[in-house]
């Protein structure tokens, strides 16, 4: 029985350093996983290999038993795969409108056979909790706001799997749990799978369903919350050296 | 033959060195290809032609003065140009051929378009070596080159200055926090190519004819040389400038004269299509 | 480049509104072919020359103006439409065969070029397509068999007569500037246009990025291509200095003045790249040291050109107007 998001042995390695070594895990459709782990246990490289943006030199990454290893970043959107960025990320000088317009026209409507959101632009503005913001370019909106409105941006791909790169950075406490709002909604109303890299700890535990724990490129441990934190190795790992 | 190619190879290799080692050195500090340096390198040439013919001055008086016109147009370029775009990379290489329009149009105005000649008094001389004969102004080109590397490395590697420059090239805000003032070494850096162009001047004006374009193929030539040595690395430069020439030598002695400055756009491509970060690469620019 | 969102121009366009747009276009292409063959002998061929380039360099407004990518090997197109049309004439082919030949050649070409180039950005890219430009002349210089080297050759005339050509050139350019306007509304455009803000987050947001980028580059191929054949047909010789390697950096200085990436730009900068040295009677030499030094103090102060001057001048006074 295929799952919904397999990887299976992916390995990236930049010049000298294994960025991601042999990371093996599943992630089952309509939960939220989260991705934790010190600076450069490979976190951001991993999401990297997930949306494309690097491609793995080993190893098979499987949604719904397609295979996204080796494909480019375009056609893995094109395969229900968006994602957002750890700086910021978006067209600044064009408004929030035309950054979804453009996000939403680059993929086809007719589909697979996904449970692909027809996420419409209001509804995605309405979603992330910027409703009626539509006309404001995006180098005028603040931190916080960028950082949702990269999501919107994403939704507006209608993808059936969601990265996030630390979403909640910048943020103040009030703005990151309208933030976990969002990631709730956006798991609850339109059936999207999250993946969520985040050092805010606090954030994750509350947010996720399961949690996989990363240091130096392999995975470390893996299951809810709570097992997480109670996890030697993982407490080993965020104190060590 | 063969030693013949080699040696014709040796010379234009010195040039290439000559020129890429400018380019490269204003690339490394401040990211921008210095195309006008054609226009410099023509301008320097103009001014010794003048400076010889018209105003009267001795030969090497006339260099001199060549020299010191290479220099300020160099920095000129910096002052009034370059300073404005080095935060858009976008916008460096159009200004940087902008500027080569006017340099190369400034020549046309003031100086006419014909092809004149620069006498050293040495020219039409020939020196046999062996087998090989080489035109003495080639001679001369090859000595300026390696004198002008060795003082070049003297100052890069002994000089505060020289060190400030290559502190630069390798990290330019590291070198800012540690207190360099990047603007006096950006100036600096353009007054050497400067200076480096003005000897290109001497060394091959000689050797091709003076005219307003003269120096616009050959940079195309020094920039594939940045590229093969890594961008910002000089002593890369330098290397693979007498690898292009003795490259371009053989191209043009066994396969066509005339397509010359082909093998050096092949060599562009090869690169751009295998090794984007040049033979010698030092840190991670690359241009593909 | 303009403030104002790209896309919502596409709401409130700069001539009142898309339709309008195209008739504006068509008026205009209308009051150029009377200027054309109303004015006398010498300001008549200043005006075609001016059309023609702004042919080419609306070719070029594609892949550099929409998309940022600055190619500055415009005039090798430029000249394989002039020389691919001429040479195929004289082997014999009819003029309207001739003239797909020369497109189909010059697409070819990009399609080459862009595959090659595609890979390098933004200062790469441009001193790549550079080199390719003095490549390209290096080639047609020297394959005297094919293209008579320096000594260039007559070009057959393809037209009827001269009121045919008369009328062909304006309605090319009109043409063309639809073409630009319509492909910067469309999905080609738009895709471009992402490519040029953010050509890594375009990708991922779906964007074929490679194969936009290629599709814009072989399409500005061979409008460039266009524009040659009607230079060859007016001129009635073609040489080679026609398209020497700086003529596609001259023709990027047009564009970039004029202001890339608007419809009008390629008209108005060859106005005065092209046209103004010809009006004034000045030597080549000032000529293009007067265009070097306007472009670069365009790029530094205003990196929109023209239009983004002429842009800020409206939004200016409508200001003053709205405030009375």
């Amino acid at each position: 029985m295929t799952g919904f998001l397999e990887v299976d042995g992916a390995s990236k390695a930049f010049g000298g350093i294994r960025a991601v070594d042999g990371m093996n895990f599943m992630v089952s459709e309509g939960t939220i996983c989260g991705v934790i782990g010190p600076n450069g246990s490979g976190k951001t490289t991993l999401l990297g290999l997930l949306s494309g943006t690097y491609r793995p030199d080993r190893g098979v990454i499987k949604l719904r038993g397609r295979r996204l290893d080796g494909l480019s970043a375009h056609r893995i959107v094109q395969a229900g795969v968006a994602r957002t960025f750890q700086t910021s990320r978006l067209f600044f000088r064009w408004s929030l409108a035309d950054n979804l317009a453009a996000a939403t026209a680059a993929r086809p409507l007719a589909d697979d056979n996904s449970k692909a959101t027809t996420a419409d632009p209001e509804h995605v503005l309405a979603l992330v909790g910027l409703a009626g913001r539509g006309d404001t370019i995006c180098a005028s909106l603040s931190n916080a706001e960028q950082r949702l409105a990269m999501i919107a941006v994403a939704l507006a791909t209608r993808p059936v799997l969601l990265l996030l790169d630390e979403p909640a950075v910048g943020m103040s406490p009030s703005e990151a749990m309208a933030l976990s709002q969002v990631v709730r909604r956006t798991r609850d109303e339109l059936g999207i799978t999250v993946i969520i890299v985040e050092h805010n700890m606090h954030f994750m535990m509350g947010l996720a369903d399961r949690i996989m724990a990363m240091n130096a490129g392999c995975k470390l441990a893996e299951g809810t919350p709570a097992e997480i934190r109670g996890n030697p190795d993982v407490i080993a790992a965020y104190l060590g050296t | 033959m063969l030693l013949q190619a080699v040696a014709n190879g040796i010379v234009l290799g010195s040039l290439f060195a000559l020129l890429g080692v400018g380019l490269t050195l204003t690339y490394g500090v401040m990211e921008v290809p210095n195309f006008a340096q054609a226009g410099v390198i023509t301008l320097a040439a103009y001014a010794m032609l003048w400076l010889n013919q018209t105003a009267g001055l001795s030969f090497w008086l006339a260099v001199a003065g060549g020299l010191v016109v290479g220099g300020v147009v160099s920095v000129l370029t910096e002052r009034v140009a370059y300073r404005f775009v080095r935060t858009r990379p976008l916008a460096a290489p159009v200004v940087a051929l902008g500027m080569l329009l006017v340099l190369d149009n400034i020549a046309l105005v003031l100086f006419g378009g014909d092809h004149v000649s620069l006498s050293p008094p040495y020219a039409g001389d020939v020196v046999n070596i062996g087998p090989t004969s080489v035109p003495a102004v080639g001679v001369a080109l090859i000595i300026t080159t390696a004198a002008a590397l060795v003082v070049l490395w003297l100052f890069l590697q002994h000089t505060r200055t020289g060190r400030a420059i290559r502190a630069v090239s390798q990290n330019a805000e590291a070198a800012a926090t540690l207190g360099i003032r990047l603007e006096r070494q950006y100036v600096i850096s353009f007054l050497i190519s400067g200076l480096l162009a003005g000897l290109a001047a001497f060394a091959y004006g000689p050797m091709y004819a003076v005219f307003p374009y003269m120096a616009d193929t050959v940079l195309l030539n020094a920039f594939v040389v940045v590229v093969l040595g890594g961008l910002g690395n000089v002593w890369g430069a330098a290397v693979c400038g007498l690898l292009l020439g003795l490259l371009e030598s053989f191209g043009a002695v066994y396969i066509s004269a005339a397509y010359q400055t082909l093998f050096g756009f092949a060599v562009l491509l090869l690169m751009i299509v295998l090794r984007p970060a040049g033979l010698f690469a030092t840190g991670s620019r690359r241009i593909a | 480049m303009s403030e104002t969102s790209t896309l919502a121009r596409a709401r409130s366009s700069f001539l009142l509104g898309p339709a309008r747009d195209y008739l504006g276009i068509a008026v205009l292409g209308v009051a150029l072919w009377l200027l054309l063959v109303e004015t006398n002998a010498f300001y008549s061929s200043v005006l075609a020359a001016i059309l023609i380039w702004t042919i080419a360099t609306s070719g070029l407004n594609i892949i550099a103006g929409l998309g940022g990518y600055p190619s500055l090997v415009q005039g090798a197109f430029y000249g394989i439409g002039a020389y691919g049309s001429a040479i195929a004439m004289k082997w014999g082919q009819p003029f309207w065969a001739a003239c797909i030949e020369a497109i189909v050649a010059a697409g070819f070409l990009g399609l080459v070029i862009g595959l090659v180039f595609s890979r390098t950005r933004g200062q790469y890219f441009a001193i790549g397509t550079m080199f390719t430009g003095l490549a390209v002349a290096l080639v047609l210089n020297n394959w005297r068999s094919l293209t008579n080297g320096q000594l260039g050759i007559t070009v057959e005339f393809g037209f009827g007569d001269m009121d045919q050509l008369n009328v062909a050139i304006p309605a090319a350019t009109a043409l063309i500037l639809m073409l630009v306007r319509f492909v910067s509304r469309r999905r080609l455009g738009w895709r471009l246009q992402t490519i040029l803000e953010d050509e890594d987050l375009a990708e991922h947001i779906g964007v074929p990025t490679a194969r936009t980028k290629l599709t814009g580059f072989v399409l500005s191929a061979c409008i460039g291509a266009v524009a040659g054949i009607l230079i060859a047909q007016y001129n009635g010789t073609i040489s080679p200095d026609l398209f020497d390697y700086y003529v596609g950096f001259v023709m990027f200085v047009a564009l970039s003045v004029g202001g890339a990436g608007r419809v009008l730009g390629p008209l108005l900068g060859s106005a005065f790249i092209v046209g103004l040295p010809d009006l004034l009677n000045l030597s080549s030499g000032i000529g293009l040291l007067v265009a070097g030094l306007i472009f670069v103090l365009t790029i530094i102060i205003i990196p929109g050109g023209f239009m983004s001057a002429i842009d800020t001048v409206l939004a200016a006074a409508t200001r003053t107007v709205m405030r009375r």
